[in-house]
C-alpha cells in the first residue's frame, strides 16, 4: 500500500514540475516585451507590450481601424501597409489581400501579432475616427426580428459622417459571453442630427452582438461605439440624375440615411426605393418613407412581398426583389445603384444591375 | 485524450462568444478529435463519406437558395428555405474560409421530419469532418442526417 502511494506521490510530483516548467517556458516564449509602432514614417510613436494583435493595439491607442466582423479574419476591413516588423503572411489573411496588396506589404491588422518594433502606413483620416460612450435612448421593435436602437451621444460630443458610412459597436459580457466583441452596423440617422446614432439590428441566430441588443441592452444602459468609418456614401457623379436604391431587412438602415440627407439638402435626383421582405411581418418604415414620399416628390419607396401571408391584404407589389428590379428598371442610363444586405441578395441584383448595362463603378454596396 | 496545442487554439475559438454565442461543442468533453472521429466512425458504418454528405446538403441548399427566402420544392422530397443575414463567420479551424451567415430549414414532404444546417455546417462536415459536439446549438447527428437525406439507400 505505501508502495502504491510512493508511487502516486512520485508521478504527481513529476506532473507537477512538468507543468510548472511549461507555463514558465511558455511565458518566456510569448514574452516579446515592449515593442514601438512607428505610424506614418514618425508622424505618430507608441510603446506597447508586444503578444498584442496590431488591430488591438492601435484601438488602445484610439487609433480605430475598420472591421466589421470584430477581429476574426472574415471581413477583410483592416487592412493596414506594414513596411516592416510584420513576419510573413499568414494563410488567414491571403484570401483577402490581392497580389498587388501583398506586393506592397498590406496585411489584416486583426492577424498580425507585435513580437518586435513595427512601422505601419495608414490612411490620415482613421485619426479622425472617434469613440464614444454613448447612452440607448430607444430600443423598438421595427419586426418581430428587427430593432431600432437610437444611441445619443455624450452631452457636447459630436460625430461627424457621411450617410451610408457606419460605426462598431462594442458589446459587454453577457449570458454565457464573456468576452466583449465589436460588430459593424450602418447608421440609419442622417448626418445632420450630429448627436445621436440610430443603428437597425436584425437578430442573427446564434449572433452575438445582435444577441446582445435584442437580448441584453436596455433603454439607459451605456452603449461603446467608433465610427465613422467606410466607403458607402453617395457619389453623384456627374450626368447622374436618377439613383436607385435596393435593400432588404437591416439593409434599410444606411438607405434611410441617404435618403433623410438628400431630402434635407434638396438634392435634385429621382429615387426609386426598392425594398424586399418575405411577408408584411418582415416589413417596416412604411409611414415613413410614405412621408419622404410627400416631402420628396422625386423619391418613391417600392416596398415587395416575395410571399404575403393571405392575410397580410396585401395589393402592393409581388415578388422577388430581383424580379421587381428587373420590372421596373429599364436602363442604367444616368443612374446609380446603392444597395444593402445579405451576401447573397446582393450578388443577385448585382447580376440584374449588369443585365441592365450596370457598370460596377456604378453601383456601391458594403458587403459585410 | 489529450490535445494537441493547434487542437486547443482551435477549441478555443469553438467555446460560447468567441464565433458564435453559443459555439461549437455543447457539453462534449470529449477531446475535438474524438468528437471527429467517433463521428467519422458512425458515417463510415453506414457506407457515406463527409463529402457525399455535404454535397447533397449543399445541393439543397442551393436550391432553397433560388427561394430568396422563400420555401422552394427539392427534388419532389423536400421543401426548402434559406434565411441568409448580413457578415460572415470565420471558421473555427483558421482555414481562411469565410462562410455566409445562412441558414437552411429542410422539410422532408413524405416523413415531416426537420431538419436546419448552416452554411458554415456543409464546411465544416466536409473540410474537417466535424459535426459539432453532443448539446451545441447547430449539432448534427451523423446517423440521422444520413437518413433523412436518404443517402443510406443511394448507396446500397
Amino acid at each position: 500500500m505505501q508502495e502504491v502511494l510512493q508511487t502516486i506521490g512520485s508521478v504527481t510530483g513529476i506532473s507537477l514540475v512538468l507543468a510548472l516548467i511549461i507555463t514558465l517556458a511558455d511565458k518566456w516564449l510569448n514574452d516579446y516585451g515592449e515593442v514601438t509602432v512607428d505610424i506614418n514614417k514618425g508622424e505618430r510613436k507608441f510603446k506597447t507590450e508586444g503578444g498584442q494583435m496590431l488591430l488591438n493595439a492601435l484601438a488602445a491607442q484610439k487609433i480605430f481601424i475598420p472591421s466589421a466582423c470584430g477581429g476574426k479574419a472574415t471581413c477583410g476591413l483592416c487592412k493596414v501597409q506594414v513596411t516592416d516588423g510584420a513576419g510573413p503572411l499568414l494563410p488567414t489573411e491571403a484570401p483577402y489581400l490581392t497580389a498587388k496588396e501583398q506586393e506592397t506589404h498590406y496585411r489584416l491588422s486583426c492577424q498580425v501579432k507585435l513580437k518586435n518594433d513595427m512601422a505601419i502606413l495608414i490612411p490620415e483620416e482613421l485619426f479622425n475616427i472617434k469613440e464614444f460612450i454613448g447612452t440607448v435612448e430607444q430600443l423598438d421593435n421595427l419586426t418581430h426580428d428587427i430593432k431600432l436602437l437610437r444611441i445619443k451621444l455624450p452631452e457636447g460630443e459630436t460625430i461627424k459622417f457621411k450617410a451610408g458610412q457606419f460605426v462598431q459597436l462594442y458589446t459587454k459580457p453577457y449570458g454565457k459571453i464573456k468576452e466583449t466583441v465589436f460588430r459593424a452596423y450602418s447608421i440609419a440617422s442622417p448626418p445632420s442630427d450630429n448627436t445621436h446614432v440610430d443603428l437597425i439590428i436584425r437578430l442573427v441566430p446564434g449572433g452575438i452582438a445582435t444577441g446582445y441588443v435584442h437580448e441584453a441592452l436596455k433603454v439607459g444602459d451605456e452603449i461603446r461605439i467608433s465610427g465613422p468609418y467606410g466607403d458607402f456614401f453617395l457619389r453623384g457623379d456627374e450626368g447622374i440624375n436618377e439613383l436607385v436604391m435596393i435593400a432588404g431587412g437591416s439593409g434599410l438602415a444606411p438607405i434611410r440615411s441617404l435618403l433623410y440627407d438628400i431630402a434635407e439638402k434638396g438634392l435634385d435626383y429621382r429615387i426609386r426605393f426598392y425594398f424586399g421582405a418575405v411577408a408584411k411581418r418582415d416589413l417596416y418604415a412604411e409611414e415613413e418613407m410614405a412621408k419622404l414620399e410627400a416631402e420628396y416628390p422625386n423619391f418613391k419607396f417600392v416596398p415587395a412581398l416575395s410571399s404575403p401571408a393571405a392575410e397580410d391584404e396585401w395589393d402592393g407589389d409581388t415578388g422577388r426583389i430581383t424580379e421587381v428590379v428587373d420590372r421596373y428598371v429599364e436602363n442604367a442610363d444616368g443612374k446609380e445603384a446603392y444597395l444593402c444586405g445579405s451576401p447573397g441578395m446582393l450578388d443577385a441584383c448585382i447580376k440584374v444591375l449588369h443585365s441592365k448595362g450596370f457598370k460596377d463603378d456604378a453601383i456601391f454596396y458594403d458587403k459585410f | 485524450m489529450k490535445e494537441n496545442p493547434t487542437d486547443k487554439d482551435i477549441r478555443k475559438d469553438m467555446m460560447p462568444g468567441r464565433i458564435i454565442a453559443d459555439g461549437y461543442l455543447g457539453n462534449d468533453e470529449r477531446s475535438l478529435e474524438q468528437i471527429v472521429n467517433e463521428d467519422l466512425s458512425v458515417l463510415s458504418s453506414l457506407g457515406v463519406t463527409k463529402e457525399q454528405l455535404a454535397a447533397k446538403m449543399q445541393h439543397i441548399t442551393d436550391k432553397a437558395l433560388e427561394g430568396f427566402g422563400d420555401p422552394v420544392d427539392v427534388d419532389s422530397r423536400y421543401t426548402a428555405q434559406v434565411l441568409e443575414f448580413m457578415g460572415f463567420l470565420g471558421c473555427p479551424y483558421k482555414d481562411g474560409k469565410r462562410l455566409a451567415k445562412r441558414n437552411t430549414y429542410v422539410a422532408d414532404n413524405e416523413t415531416g421530419e426537420t431538419m436546419i444546417w448552416s452554411d458554415m455546417n456543409i464546411h465544416l462536415i466536409k473540410n474537417h469532418g466535424f459535426f459539432e459536439g453532443k448539446g451545441a446549438q447547430y449539432r448534427l447527428d451523423p446517423r440521422r442526417l444520413v437518413s433523412f437525406l436518404q443517402l443510406e439507400q443511394e448507396t446500397e
